[in-house]
């Protein structure tokens, strides 16, 4: 054996062998080592540790200290502050109980002695009436014993009205007390997040051996610096196989300071929360430790990685990029890809699915004005804000008396093409679309329209225009002047007069450029309506049509018969010229035949067509056509009252699953929810294209011609709605004053206030975009309601909204229209501005002191030395004099009587125009506790009681004021009469 | 011109030419070994095939595909199993030719050298074993574990598709009933592989390659796995796309495509298309004709195969072995037979009894 073995050679010798394993070990080790690292280095470790570099750079570090150095003294301050106020709380709180008890016990009495001593005063009422009947001798007895019971009657009310005032006063005083409490408490969390986030931030960037043995491979599990950072949002869920669970956001992993000032100019992930002061910061009212992130941007809340987290990128250019640098793919599986940038507002609906108007979100309040403008809640059912408009009104005019307005090549002319007549217009295009402008479209689109003018102007009912005074010869000149002049331009837009608006958002007269005007543009009106039908339009819109929005401008009728001539000059010369062809009968037949098919047997149907005769067969296409386009959507029509919705519910539209969408051929991401919903609204029939479908089977939605950036706004609040994935108690509390805000707002939308009155919220105005035809004269414009809810006292703002005719400024040329509100708007409106403004409603105490005689005679010295009656002195519009401003003796109904102490020590303040001048301004601007500089010789040069003396006297002496006549709460009997000729009521 | 080459290979792979083409392809190969087992045939097809795939990758929907890393293995597996196969018969022909000249076949002169285990054997396979280890780490991290994006419960993926090594199968479902391609048919071709050993008891070629000495074994087995195996997962994996449809290696895989199924029984066939009847109400009556054939494939086959064709190896087996070796080898052929009766006639089910779940 042992022979063979030395004859025989192994056939490689060890050491090669050997020297090979010794390769291939060494590749081995090398190879794991990878993989562990490979193992630890996850792409957000590097976007920490990059960050932890950035915050231990010596000035971002200064900044993060000194902030929260700034924080930790204000939080100091502000436990101590409540310390403080808990300390004397109880005290306080304990000293009112007191009070309350002792002032309950006081109105107790009061109210008892008032009660008794109103007994005897009703029996003596009785006793003294029944002597005068029976004639007894004791009448002048009990007359006497009558009054003196009386002014004892008079003497305790007053005690127990004081009483009930105190103790009322020592309630609020007791809830003053609790809420400062309160928001000192609140205060105290807010700070105290952001002291901690900026304490993890100081620690854990600190590059030491500390930190760096925490964050060493396999250590790492115990507590390293660099981690996957996340919250666990109570309330706002994930659904994972029909289970709701809490989310949790790991966003901050990577980006790491987004709720942490001072890296606003890092790029991403390193940045600041472009609105921290809106979202994501500590001190915000949506902080990131309970609101997370993906509860607006959406995506994958708990991926750390980029593809998988559902990044969205804005635009190809980006996802190249992204592509290049990340891998990044868009998945088919993922639900919730992050909503593009562009459209994050919309998620703002899941909580605050009520409001308005939302503060802070420009493109989504953009776009609901635009979806309430356009009219696509007409078709579609949204929740919240646009259901309850959907059961208002609808979005277009009512064609109930449409023969009596146009005639029936109008209509064709107009529903074949409304742009061509009206390029501003907001009525969609149904033909010559996307989906059928080949030559048997048009064919079948030229029945279609023949048959539905048919319709519509036989289902209209009969309408005779008011008959305005015979021998008006209106003038056009004159009615050019007067539409600027009386205010139609806050709704309306008309060539002749162009306008430059504002860029700014916050300056006046600023109109958001995506939201169409309020009322159609006036251009065409002369290749539109007669004459007749026009003035009476003008001088009523009402009479007309009783659910309009459009208001009376209370016009003579000299001035409507001008306006009117003015607007019929204006014509669309193209369009008259256009004529629409003539349908084919066969066609038609074949086009009705197919509806008929659809309800019987293919030779009952033909039997049925052929006993038609031409009208019933345009009647019964028309009726079809209008119900299958939808038409009564937005206009109300005869025969469609109770026609239902006939578009997709989209009240979570924005989490339909990607998947059930059709995206046809349209080369767009197919995965992209949004990109869906986007060229669904912007051209909505586009998925036909390339297909072959026939009528029934294509989209019917018809073609807004929206631009990109109001398609943009639409798509983002059709992106908001979303599945319920928020608890109740996360939402945005619709609480009483909101309530109050929402459903003045709704008003307020109804008869575009705004486009005449600026409103102002937080030093920001919106609305009143008629200004901006008033660039240097400001004050020639309509007022701006700055402050109003503090202004104006409730019953008179009531009064006035429902009777416009007093004139308080007059100066002014434009008017106060008469909008017929009712009652439940008008005290809606009054309370909205209440709401608004953060003033009491509705308000009934006493506005002033009584003033002595003495004070009397100082005031009136004092109003004569600065001349206020210059101003406020004058009365009628004649004698509108350069500054005229509204006069004294209305002021005692109208205004409230701390807002005119307020008013008169700064004007400015309230309202930036105001020809008011300050009078008793501050002795230094700057500080508004330096003293206030009086008018010397009256009040021992007290500016405060200067002040209050001339209020007081103003609520006193004012003289008798104009306030508004009853309100004429009812229309004018002949409105929605058809028959009606009489135009008495609609005077003046 | 590529647009038209592209064209041509989409045609090609339609799975019934796909199909046939490998049958045709086994044949000749079995044939014509000699000519094709010389290396610079195999060095030719390795240069083409690579050719061929350069300027297939420049189409984008084929890259696509083709560049998956799910989709490596398939590579390995062609290439791998493509070698192999030709090594084998490449040295299977020399022994051959060794044989004819009486001497000793190749395996026979290499194991007349004697190694020693340590190292030549042990140290290797321990070298070899690090590094295939150390590919492997590096394959898993620079192609990263091919998984999906996280899952989402409300989405069906349009492709569903099994793991690669059942494709094969996959493809069988598309033709038979679930029950006979999920269970009957994969349990059938364990249980035939497990009792392979006691069917073929020829010691020829124990040890060393041949062709001539098993010529019809080689034949058939290769048939079985290579054929209705192997071809079928690349088919599976290649061109079958969304919803299962088949896709051309230049087509886009559309998940919207459309193909009409209109596949129908051989019961409707005979009652409604031939009698011109309705379908009888009685299962057996209306079966009877699919059953009668099925029962003469199964039975009447092998006896008669046995008493003729076969006879020698009826001889050689007795009549429980060969009847079992006979019946595998019938089903194992049915998968073809039902293939084509399927494309041609677009017959769904030669037994079709969905009330008890039976379908063959």
């Amino acid at each position: 054996m042992s022979n063979n073995e030395n004859q025989q050679e192994a056939a490689y010798s060890t050491r090669t062998l050997s020297k090979w394993f010794a390769i291939s070990s060494i590749i081995l080790l090398l190879v794991t080592l990878w993989a562990a690292i490979q193992d630890y280095e996850r792409p957000w470790k590097a976007y920490q540790r990059q960050s932890h570099k950035i915050a231990t750079a010596i000035s971002e570090r200064k900044l993060l200290e000194a902030t929260n150095a700034m924080n930790i003294s204000k939080l100091n301050g502000i436990e101590s502050e409540i310390v403080e106020v808990e300390s004397k709380i109880s005290v306080i709180v304990d000293e009112i109980d007191e009070k309350i008890k002792k002032l309950e016990a006081t109105l107790y009495i009061a109210t008892k002695d008032y009660q008794i001593a109103k007994g005897i005063h009703d029996e003596n009422h009785y006793w003294l009436e029944e002597a005068i009947r029976k004639k007894t001798p004791e009448v002048d007895e009990k007359l006497k014993a009558y009054k003196a019971e009386a002014e004892k009657v008079d003497r305790l009310k007053k005690l127990q009205d004081d009483a009930m005032i105190a103790r009322d006063g020592a309630l609020e005083d007791k809830k003053d007390i609790l809420s400062k409490a309160k928001s000192l408490e609140d205060r105290r969390i807010s700070l105290e997040r952001s002291r901690d986030t900026l304490k993890k931030a100081i620690e854990n960037t600190e590059l030491n051996i500390v930190n760096v043995v925490r964050n060493a491979p396999i250590l790492d599990f115990i507590a390293p610096t660099v981690k996957v950072q996340q919250v666990i949002l109570h309330g706002l869920y994930d659904e994972y196989f029909f289970n709701k669970v809490p989310r949790v956001d790991r966003c901050m992993t990577c980006h790491v300071n987004s709720n942490t000032a001072g890296y606003e100019n890092f790029p991403q992930p390193f940045t600041t929360h472009s609105k921290l002061h809106l979202i994501a910061g500590a001190e915000s009212p949506h902080p990131v430790e309970t609101f997370g992130c993906t509860v607006c941007h959406a995506g994958v809340p708990q991926s750390v990685d980029f593809t998988n987290a559902a990044h969205t990128p804005k635009d190809f250019e980006q996802a190249a990029e992204w592509e290049a640098k990340y891998h990044y793919h868009r998945s088919h599986h993922i639900k919730t890809h992050m909503v593009p940038l562009k459209m994050t507002e919309g998620k703002c609906i899941q909580c605050h699915a009520k409001e308005v108007v939302l503060d802070g979100a420009p493109t989504l309040n953009a776009g609901m004005r635009i979806i309430e403008r356009v009219g696509c809640y007409g078709c579609h059912k949204f929740a919240g804000h646009f259901d309850q408009l959907y059961s208002e009104k609808k979005a277009g005019p009512s064609l109930e008396r449409i023969a009596s307005k146009v005639d029936e090549n109008w209509i064709k002319k107009w529903i074949w093409n409304p742009k061509s007549f009206r390029p501003s217009t907001l009525m969609p295009m149904f033909w010559q679309t996307h989906n059928n402008s080949d030559p048997d479209s048009i064919e079948r689109g030229k029945v279609e329209v023949d048959a539905i003018a048919h319709y519509l102007v036989k289902n209209s009912q009969k309408y005779v225009p008011l008959k305005l005074a015979s021998a008006v010869v209106g003038e056009s000149s004159r009615g050019k002047k007067l539409l600027k002049e009386v205010g139609c331009l806050g709704c309306h837009a008309v060539d002749d007069m162009p306008i430059d608006r504002p860029t700014d958002p916050k300056a006046l007269g600023y109109l958001d450029p995506r939201i169409p005007m309020f009322g159609p543009e006036l251009n065409q009106l002369g290749s539109k309506v007669s004459e007749e039908w026009l003035r009476s339009w003008l001088k009523q819109p009402k009479h007309y049509w009783a659910g309009t929005s459009m208001p009376s401008m209370k016009l003579s009728d000299q001035e409507a018969a001008d306006i009117a001539s003015y607007l019929l000059t204006k014509k669309n010369p193209d369009f008259e010229a256009a004529s629409m062809p003539q349908p084919d009968p066969e066609i038609r037949d074949g086009v009705i035949l197919e509806f008929l098919e659809a309800q019987m047997h293919r030779d009952t149907a033909k039997v049925k067509l052929a006993s038609m005769s031409l009208d019933d067969k345009k009647d019964y296409l028309g009726q079809k056509m209008i119900g299958t386009y939808g038409c009564y959507a937005c206009h109300a029509i005869l025969g469609f009252e109770n026609a239902p919705r006939i578009g997709a519910e989209l009240t979570i539209e924005g989490s339909k699953e990607v998947t059930k969408f059709v995206f046809d051929n349209v080369e767009i991401d197919h995965t992209s929810r949004e990109q869906w919903i986007y060229t669904k609204i912007r051209t909505p029939r586009i998925w036909d294209v390339g297909k072959k479908r026939d009528f029934a089977a294509k989209t019917k939605m018809p073609h807004f011609g929206l631009t990109h950036e109001q398609t943009n706004a639409v798509a983002t609040v059709v992106v908001g709605y979303e599945a319920e994935n928020v608890d109740e108690g996360r939402k945005a509390p619709v609480d009483g004053r909101k309530e109050d805000i929402i459903a003045g707002q709704r008003v307020v939308n109804r008869y575009n206030c705004v486009g005449c009155h600026a409103l102002q919220k937080e030093g920001a105005s919106y609305g009143g975009e008629i200004l901006a035809y008033y660039p240097n004269d400001i004050i020639e414009g309509p007022p701006q309601l700055y402050d109003q809810g503090n202004k104006t006292q409730s019953d008179w703002l009531f009064s006035y909204l429902k009777n416009t005719d007093v004139m308080i400024r007059p100066w002014l040329k434009i008017r106060m229209p008469t909008f017929y509100m009712s009652d439940e708007e008008a005290r809606l409106i009054t309370k909205y501005f209440a709401a608004y403004d953060d003033a009491p409603y509705p308000f009934n105490s006493s506005h002033a002191n009584p003033i002595s005689a003495a004070d009397i005679k100082q005031v009136e010295g004092l109003i004569g030395d600065t001349g206020c009656l210059s101003c406020h002195g004058v009365l009628k519009p004649g004698e509108a004099a350069e500054g005229a401003a509204p006069h004294f003796k209305n002021i005692k109904a109208r205004l409230k009587g701390d807002w005119v102490v307020k008013w008169m020590k700064n004007p400015n303040a309230i309202m930036p125009n105001t020809r008011m001048p300050g009078l008793w301004p501050l002795e230094n601007d700057e500080d508004p506790h330096s003293k206030r500089l009086a008018i010397p010789g009256y009040f021992n040069d007290d500016a405060d009681r200067q002040i209050e003396a001339v209020r007081d006297y103003l609520f006193q002496y004012g003289g008798e004021p104009t306030l508004p006549p009853p309100a004429k709460t009812v229309l004018p009997q002949n409105i929605g009469n058809s028959d009606a000729t009489s135009n008495e009521a609609m005077s003046r | 011109m590529n647009d038209w080459l592209r064209d041509i290979v989409n045609f090609l792979s339609n799975p019934s030419i796909f199909f046939t083409g490998c049958v045709v392809a086994w044949v000749l190969i079995m044939k014509y070994y000699r000519i094709w087992t010389e290396p610079k045939f195999i060095k030719g097809v390795l240069i083409g095939s690579i050719v061929f795939l350069l300027w297939a990758l420049l189409d984008k929907n084929f890259a696509k595909e083709a560049l998956k890393p799910d989709n490596v293995p398939i590579w390995i597996m062609t290439y791998s199993v493509g070698f192999f196969f030709w090594l084998a018969m490449r040295r299977g022909y020399l022994n051959d030719n060794l044989a004819a000249e009486g001497k000793p076949n190749l395996e026979k002169q290499e194991s007349d050298k004697k190694v020693y285990t340590w190292p030549d054997l042990v140290y290797i396979e321990l070298i070899c074993m690090v590094m295939f280890t150390a590919f492997l780490i590096v394959w898993s991290i620079y192609l990263k574990a091919p998984l999906e994006d996280p899952a989402n419960s409300g989405v069906t993926p349009a492709v569903a598709k099994a793991p690669w090594y059942f494709l094969g199968l996959q493809e069988i479902l598309v033709y038979y009933d679930p029950w006979m391609a999920g269970v009957v048919l994969p349990g059938m071709i364990v249980v035939g592989l497990v009792a392979m050993p006691y069917f073929d008891t020829n010691p020829k070629g124990n040890g060393y390659y041949t062709i001539k000495e098993r010529f019809w074994a080689l034949w058939t087995f290769g048939f079985g796995f290579i054929i209705l195996w192997i071809a079928l997962i690349f088919l599976g994996t290649f061109m079958r796309g969304p919803g299962w449809n088949f896709f051309g290696p230049f087509e886009y895989w559309d998940t919207h495509k459309v193909v009409a199924l209109s596949n129908i029984n051989l019961s409707e066939i005979i009652w409604v298309f031939g009698l011109k009847t309705g379908l009888p109400s009685n299962i057996l009556i209306r079966e009877s004709v699919g059953i009668v054939l099925v029962l003469l494939y199964m039975g009447l086959l092998p006896p008669l195969l046995g008493a003729t064709v076969l006879k020698r190896l009826y001889n050689d087996m007795g009549f429980l072995r060969y009847n079992l070796l006979v019946t595998l080898l019938l089903v194992m052929l049915s998968l073809p037979i039902k293939m084509y009766l399927r494309w041609v006639f677009n017959l769904k089910y030669i037994v079709s009894i969905p009330e008890y779940m039976f379908n063959l």
